[in-house]
């Protein structure tokens, strides 16, 4: 088990007349290579969850697992935390904001200083992590404001990227972004969990949860709700919930119904649809 | 970010806090003025200020302030008070009376820098918390309506007080966002691996530059986009507008106003008779006591 939160409280400006409670008792467990997803309405604690995983955010009680590194409330228990955000590294929303240094090159590069690299392993690792972002050498030395929204935060998402991490944080990577710029990132991410590596995303696109998520943590009010796979989720709420059901999801579910034999559950996208019918049809040929 | 809690508004329901800021604001320039009242003997000087001391400290009860927030503050300063401290003991003045150490003849240390200096620190946190009351009772929109209103004869000179106004509210109303945005950053650059706390005076110059560019950037894009905002619905800084919240002076104004107006009338009188009468000596009054300078 790579990730194991155990009751885990947070709650802001503790002890002041403004304090609210993000999170109220959630535990949970994700295995190691998930394609795992948050979701919920805004203010349900995802964002507050997931900084705790690599304390960003200190639980007021609870512990946090990831692998051998531990995250409690008790500052001095938390050990080598440096360690464990090289392990577990979050790319925040509209990571763009966080962008720096003069040219793209330097501030990819600048993750890695932190963690102790040489410049010009640095520069080498941060080369590496822009061409997987699919930016060229023609990027390296210009200014990152003078990029565009989408280059920007494929900038920052490759200044996470070259840190290497075995878990990937995204917290709302596509939000902002056109039909081909979410469709780059997710691929770039999909790419990620391929080579083996832990994905958590929060989001609130129901599509991308179904194209890429195998497991989903659907949170209310600080609590947990419902953990399992994107098609038993989208089976059991109903239209008056926030979750808006994705229309293939509707599709396939209403073919289905009709007496169509395909198997929902393997559907992800379009085109696994699309296969089935007309696999179904050449066999009745 | 969040643990700066050190004057912000909070919203309980005190009698300070349903004042009129108009009324509060002048409250605060009357007592600061007290304060700032030096007497000839410097032993009635320090038991007027214990005496606002006691006052502020009721002030602070009432408020419901906490005086941790206040400790809080003053341990930052503690490097100011070395400083003031120091300049005033090492700093000859002819002035001094009282010796406490004599190194040799031209030069000694005498109590009255320690006074001087303490006086000072004293004047210090007693306007710190002075200000923290009136800020941590009063929302931000109605500090500027407040000073608006103060300056709304300047109008007559064709000051921009609406503009001023508006400046300042927006500035205030930004402090938190921006204040957010900070945390999101300094966040964003911790799972970057920059450490803002610990390292070398190098490595700390590095994070807090990691820190307030990418600020910098959000707060000058910010507000272009405010502006746009504002332009796009006809925002016009010298149109005739109506405010939705009103100020009102009440029967607790009224009160707040005699009580602060008498420890402000109070102590200007004793400091008026002190310079122009005869020497108060406070101590002598109130506890018979000579204490012979």
């Amino acid at each position: 088990m790579p990730i194991k939160i155990e009751n885990l409280f947070y709650t802001y400006l503790r002890k002041t007349p403004n304090s609210s409670e993000a999170l109220k008792g959630v535990s949970l467990e994700i295995p190691n290579n998930s394609f795992a997803a948050f979701i919920g309405r805004t203010g349900s604690g995802k964002s507050t969850l997931i900084q705790t995983l690599n304390a960003l955010l200190l639980p007021t009680s609870g512990e946090v697992h990831v692998d051998d590194f531990v995250v409690t409330s008790n500052k001095r228990k938390n050990k080598n935390i440096k360690g464990l955000r090289k392990h577990l590294s979050i790319v925040f929303q509209f990571p763009e904001y966080q962008l720096f240094e003069e040219t793209v090159e330097k501030d990819v590069a600048f993750g890695l200083k932190n963690f102790g690299y040489k410049e010009q392993d640095a520069l080498k690792e941060a080369h590496k992590a822009l061409e997987s972002v699919g930016l060229g050498p023609k990027f390296y030395q210009k200014s990152p404001f003078e990029l565009s929204g989408g280059e920007k935060r494929r900038v920052a998402i490759a200044g996470i990227l070259a840190l290497s991490p075995d878990i990937l944080v995204l917290d709302e990577p596509t939000a902002g972004l056109d039909v081909k710029g979410t469709e780059d990132i997710m691929s770039l991410v999909k790419k990620m969990h391929d080579d083996g590596k832990t994905i958590i995303v929060v989001t609130h696109d129901m599509e991308l949860v179904m194209e890429y998520c195998n497991l989903v943590f659907l949170l209310k009010d600080g609590k947990l709700v419902y953990q399992g796979t994107p098609d038993l989720l989208f089976d059991q709420i109903n239209e008056s919930s926030a979750i808006e059901i994705p229309p293939l999801y509707k599709l396939a579910k209403l073919l289905k119904d009709r007496g169509a034999n395909i198997d929902i559950q393997s559907i992800k996208c379009v085109d696994d649809l699309v296969n089935q019918i007309t696999r179904k049809g050449n066999k009745d040929e | 970010m969040n643990n700066v809690t050190f004057g912000r508004y909070t919203p309980y329901n005190t009698f300070v806090h349903k004042l009129d800021p108009r009324n509060k604001i002048l409250i605060l320039i009357l007592l600061m003025v007290a304060i700032f009242l030096k007497f000839t003997l410097w032993s009635t000087t320090l038991l007027l200020s214990a005496g606002m001391l006691i006052l502020l400290i009721l002030l602070m009860i009432l408020t419901r302030i906490s005086f941790l927030g206040l400790f809080k503050s003053m341990k930052s300063m503690w490097f100011m008070v070395i400083f003031i401290l120091a300049i005033y003991v090492f700093i000859p003045n002819n002035s001094y009376t009282m010796v406490c150490y004599r190194f040799n003849d031209h030069y000694a240390i005498y109590w009255d820098s320690f006074y001087q200096a303490g006086y000072i620190i004293l004047r210090l946190i007693l306007m710190i918390s002075l200000t923290m009351v009136l800020t941590s009772s009063t929302k931000p929109m109605d500090l500027t309506y407040a000073f608006e209103w103060y300056m709304y004869p300047l109008k007559v000179i064709r000051f921009p007080v609406h503009e001023i106004a508006m400046t300042l509210s927006i500035a205030l109303r930004f402090i938190p966002t921006l204040l957010d945005e900070t945390d999101r950053i300094m966040k964003a650059q911790a799972s970057r691996g920059v450490d803002f706390n610990r390292g070398n005076l190098f490595k700390r110059f590095r994070a807090v530059i990691s820190l307030i560019i990418p600020l910098f950037v959000s707060a000058i894009q910010r507000s272009e986009e405010l502006s746009d905002a504002m332009e796009a619905r006809g925002y016009d800084p010298k149109g005739k507008r109506t405010r939705y919240r009103k100020l009102s002076f009440t029967y607790r104004d009224i009160i707040a106003f005699v009580i602060g107006g008498a420890v402000f009338g109070g102590i200007l009188y004793l400091f008026i008779y002190d310079l122009n009468v005869e020497t108060l000596d406070l101590f002598e009054l109130f506890f018979h006591i000579n204490l012979g300078f």
